[in-house]
């Protein structure tokens, strides 16, 4: 073998190997890991060698090489009551320093808290079904022109022909959402309806408070939720009641015979109305018998199994049924039927077209347990700091225990002890905080959530604080308690010790604690300014002065139509299939042998005028039916851009559903959804009066509301049978303001928090710079320097701290948030601009200037002399 | 108290500090084994085994003379002893009597690689 006793093994490995590894067996294995190292130096390349050394060094990590350590107990049980009174005396002596702590800590741990709710929430949603690892969701992979997508939805026939078919399958039930108008008595709304096999109730756990789940197989029955038999049935039985159910204009009778109990908070899906399933082909004109394709006659499946193991069978047994579904339809194949466990359907809801299950976006979240983490890691460097800088006064204590015999392992485990106090103090209030303030306020901003926390009914919630309780007060107090008992007794009797003089560890922290702070307050800065960019955005449309009320059939537009045309309060009226802003389709289209997927809208001919869409190029349906406008589309500026590569062919023959139709004219972009998803390709058809969903009547400037009360008498009294429903065309993106709104609000308070922290650990970290140069600064006192020359030789480390924080966090944030907005709110990008970053610099300097002079303040108060004279 | 039953692993090991005899040391034992076996082991596993096997009576052993490779280290050289004779003895006997006491008839037409 080679001489190769100049190639030495990794330090760090060899390091870790005689740390853990008996100091009999060392010398042996050593001498054999470094020859082997040798031996594959000679033949691999370093970096290989040296993982293979590692590799091999921590497969000693074995019992027979361990070291063994002798434990003997240090501390008997009776000190640590004097530890705690010691540790409460402490806390009340030094009460600004421990309300820092205290309320530090606190906050952070009420925002984690609330945080972990919300997280928890998400995670449990949907599990209170029992078996629910039994039941699987049938969803559809679909080959949707070319890219392949997941739909809720699935063939009719589908889940009968696995009941039957499959023998893991025990249970099966197919639900299918409609809406409709529900009347009894005077009260008529319009409400959702559930369509479901009788397996429904008993899949899925939705007990009932009244009647048997059974009434559900015969026809014409119907069960209600609580909330909605308390909205038609205030105080009365409704059992045996007969409601009225009204679809375009044809009523059907349904008997109430069940009521469920109130839903569980954690439901991603309920019902309001329970009716059978067989009612979808009387009432909404379903075909039951045969197969169809996915996208004009499908519902959605749940199965339960015999047991969640079986699930890869029955997922292989789905394969033969997506070859009978791809005879019928050849455009828009199905890859597979696949099972989808429902635990997991709501949090993946938003990757599924159409899914039954309701979720929100998880980003979000891991966005707010970062920054929780990231805010209790800030509360344990202040508590870190401040308490090493308490400790200073505590010097004589520690080395009188030293000299009377005190082990440095028991003034460790009294330090630990009076940690574990303040942590105890600060996570009862934390807790407190969060459930009575933090909760409740994020109940406000994002409505609709309803979240409540009972600790003493969910033990993950009690055993989340009390894990949060000991990991902060092992984290937060290891480090003073280490390095405060280390020092040397007599050295601080002779007042020599002194806290050691660069205390490096802190500057790096508070370096940190700026950076985050730089990025909440960034954070909070960028949020705002996309709110407001997007309220102020140009919506591609008129909004305003627009009232929409959606009509049923034929004749109640006819009526408004009528009524508009002689009311002096409205300016025009427009019909339509579709609304800008709420409702749209989703079309196939075919330009030669392309497929593109488009929004669609049903329009009359009055609409862009009505909307005040401008038409770029080209003209609108000016005609109206009566000519050959049938077959003519008005596209918009996207259409062209990104289909028709920004030129708009007019002799373009684009097939839609088997006929031909050509483009007569193109509008502006406007925003149909909202202001985070891009403006994609979309289009108009002309529909025929009949096929109205929507008028929309143009008032006066100013007239919206006087209108409306007209409409809505007008509307009572001649449709006594349907709910009106008119909304503003400027409220239909209230609900996108809104959530930009709370988040806003959100990061705002976090920013604040941010900047209320790095401001204690600020103040703790100068407070102990202080104390150590407290002589120095006394002495340029009695040479006459005045207060500003202080106040900057004690700032200047510190805005260089700040500097450095400054010059890693711009660029950081900026392209940080960049991204994230651009995966946030694709639409509006470019809002990252300087201003946000200037005005934070300014705050953070304004921070650290008031935290330092209220210390220097004192300081100048203070009689020089007095320090001078201790020695 | 410990058993002093053989491990399949550790009778290997047994087996191959005697054919290494008089050098027989963790890595050449690790070397030797993968050579003759083919199988992959960690070195740690091999120490491991040489420290039960020790425990166990069955191996002795003394640090050599520090040389001038592997960073200047003593390697520990291992010996078999009498209990340690015994034992490969005692299992290679009842090996074999369990051999010589399988009936033709269990192992007639098994061929390498056939089927039935």
């Amino acid at each position: 073998m080679a001489d190769r006793s100049d190639i030495s093994p990794p330090k760090w490995a060899d390091r870790c190997l005689s740390w853990f590894c008996k100091d009999e067996l060392l010398e042996e294995v050593r001498g054999d890991l470094h020859e082997f190292y040798g031996m594959e130096r000679a033949k691999k390349s370093a970096l290989k060698a040296n993982w293979s050394y590692w590799y091999h060094m921590l497969h000693f990590l074995r019992p027979f090489a361990i070291k063994k350590r002798i434990r003997t107990r240090q501390t008997p049980i009776a000190m640590y009551r004097s530890y705690i009174k010691t540790g409460f005396r402490n806390l009340k002596r030094q009460q600004l320093a421990s309300f820092i702590n205290v309320f530090g800590l606190a906050t952070t741990i009420a925002i984690s808290l609330v945080v972990y709710v919300l997280i928890d929430r998400q995670f449990s949603l949907d599990d209170f079904h029992t078996d629910a690892d039994q039941i699987f969701a049938v969803q559809t992979r679909i080959d949707w022109n070319g890219t392949e997508e997941t739909w809720g939805r699935t063939p009719l026939l589908l889940g009968p022909s696995l009941e039957a078919e499959v023998p893991q399958v025990t249970e099966m039930a197919r639900v299918s959402r409609r809406s409709a108008t529900v009347r009894f008595d005077d009260n008529v709304f319009n409400e959702r309806l559930t369509y479901a096999d009788p397996g429904y109730l008993s899949i899925f756990n939705f007990p009932l408070s009244q009647g048997q789940p059974t009434s559900l197989e015969s026809k014409k029955n119907i069960i209600l939720s609580l909330a909605s038999s308390e909205k038609y049935f205030p105080r009365t039985d409704p059992i045996g009641k007969d409601l009225k159910i009204i679809i375009d204009g044809k009523a059907y009778l349904f008997t109430v015979t069940g009521v469920a109990q109130k839903f569980p908070e954690n439901a991603s899906f309920t019902f309001d109305f329970l009716l059978p399933f067989e009612n979808l082909k009387d009432m909404h004109g379903l075909d039951l018998q045969g197969w169809h394709d996915i996208k004009s006659q499908s519902v959605f499946t749940f199965i339960k199994l015999d047991q969640s193991g079986s699930s890869p069978q029955v997922a292989s047994q789905l394969k033969s049924y997506s070859d009978v579904v791809n005879e019928i339809n050849t455009d828009w194949p199905v890859k597979q039927f696949g099972l989808y466990p429902l635990p997991s359907l709501a949090r993946n809801a938003q990757y599924v077209r159409e899914t039954y299950a309701s979720g929100s976006t998880p980003e979000i979240l891991v966005m707010f347990a970062i920054i929780s983490l990231l805010l209790l890691a800030s509360a344990c460097f202040n508590y870190v700091n401040i308490s090493v800088s308490m400790a200073q006064k505590r010097l004589s204590e520690i080395a009188i225990r030293k000299v009377v015999g005190g082990q440095r392992k028991q003034l460790i485990g009294q330090f630990l002890t009076e940690n574990f106090v303040l942590c105890f103090v600060a996570t009862i209030i934390g807790a407190l905080l969060g459930i009575y303030v933090l909760l409740p306020g994020i109940n406000v901003l994002f409505s609709g959530s309803g979240y409540t926390i009972n600790i003493f009914q969910d033990p993950a919630i009690l055993g989340f604080l009390v894990v949060l309780f000991i990991a902060l007060s092992l984290i937060s107090g290891a480090y003073p308690a280490f390095y405060i008992s280390s020092f040397k007794p007599v050295a601080i009797l002779k007042g020599k010790e002194n806290l050691s003089g660069k205390n490096r560890l802190g500057k790096v922290f508070l370096t940190a604690q700026f950076f985050l702070t730089f990025i909440a307050i960034v954070s909070g800065f960028l949020f705002t300014s996309i709110n407001e960019f997007q309220e102020d955005q140009d919506w591609g449309y008129q909004a305003s002065d627009l009232l929409v009320v959606p009509v049923g059939d034929h004749s109640q537009y006819q009526a408004l139509k009528q009524f508009a045309s002689q009311s002096p309060g409205i300016v025009s009226s427009a019909g339509s299939g579709s609304q800008i802003g709420i409702s749209s389709g989703q079309t196939a289209i075919r330009i030669l042998d392309d497929k593109f997927t488009v929004r669609s809208f049903n329009v009359g001919p009055a609409y862009f005028g009505v909307m005040d869409i401008d038409i770029t190029k080209g003209r609108g349906f000016e005609m109206g039916l009566a000519s050959d406008e049938v077959n003519n589309l008005v596209v918009n500026q996207a259409f062209i851009e990104q289909i028709s590569n920004g030129e708009a062919p007019f002799d373009q023959l684009i097939n839609i559903d088997g006929e031909s139709y050509k483009i007569v004219g193109v509008t502006e972009n406007f925003h149909f959804d909202d202001f985070f998803s891009p403006i994609t390709p979309a289009i108009f058809r002309l529909v025929p009066e009949a096929r109205f969903n929507y008028i929309s009547l143009k008032t006066v400037p100013g007239g919206l509301n006087d209108t409306e009360a007209l409409v809505k008498a007008e509307w009572t009294d001649q449709f006594p049978d349907s709910p009106y429903a008119g909304f503003f065309q400027e409220e239909v993106f209230d609900n996108f303001f809104a959530s930009t709104g709370s988040l806003k609000s959100v990061m705002n308070f976090v920013a604040m928090v941010a900047i209320i922290l790095s401001a204690m650990g600020l103040f703790g970290l100068v407070s102990l710079f202080i104390i150590k140069k407290l002589k120095e600064y006394s002495i340029r006192k009695v040479l006459g320097a005045h207060g500003g020359h202080i106040i900057g030789l004690v700032s200047k480390q510190f805005i260089v701290l700040m500097s450095i924080a400054l010059i890693i966090a711009a660029p950081f944030s900026y392209y940080g948030f960049e991204l994230l907005f651009e995966q946030m709110f694709p639409g509006s990008i470019d809002t990252v601009s300087a201003g946000p970053f200037l005005i934070t610099t300014a705050i953070l300097l304004a921070v650290i200037f008031l935290t330092i002079s209220s210390h220097i303040l004192q300081l100048l108060r203070m009689n020089p002399v007095k320090n001078l004279r201790l020695e | 108290m410990k058993g002093t039953q053989l491990g399949e692993f550790e009778e290997l090991v047994l087996l191959i500090i005697g054919v290494l005899y008089p050098n027989a040391y963790g890595l050449k034992i690790r070397i030797e084994i993968m050579e003759q076996t083919g199988r992959k082991v960690a070195i740690g596993a091999v120490h491991s085994a040489l420290s039960r096997l020790q425990d166990k009576g069955f191996v002795k052993s003394q640090l050599a003379e520090a040389t001038h490779e592997r960073g200047g280290r003593r390697k520990r050289l291992f010996q078999i002893t009498a209990t340690g004779k015994q034992a490969i003895e005692k299992n290679h006997e009842l090996r074999n009597s369990l051999w010589n006491k399988i009936p033709d008839m269990a192992l007639k037409g098994l061929n390498y690689g056939g089927s039935f």
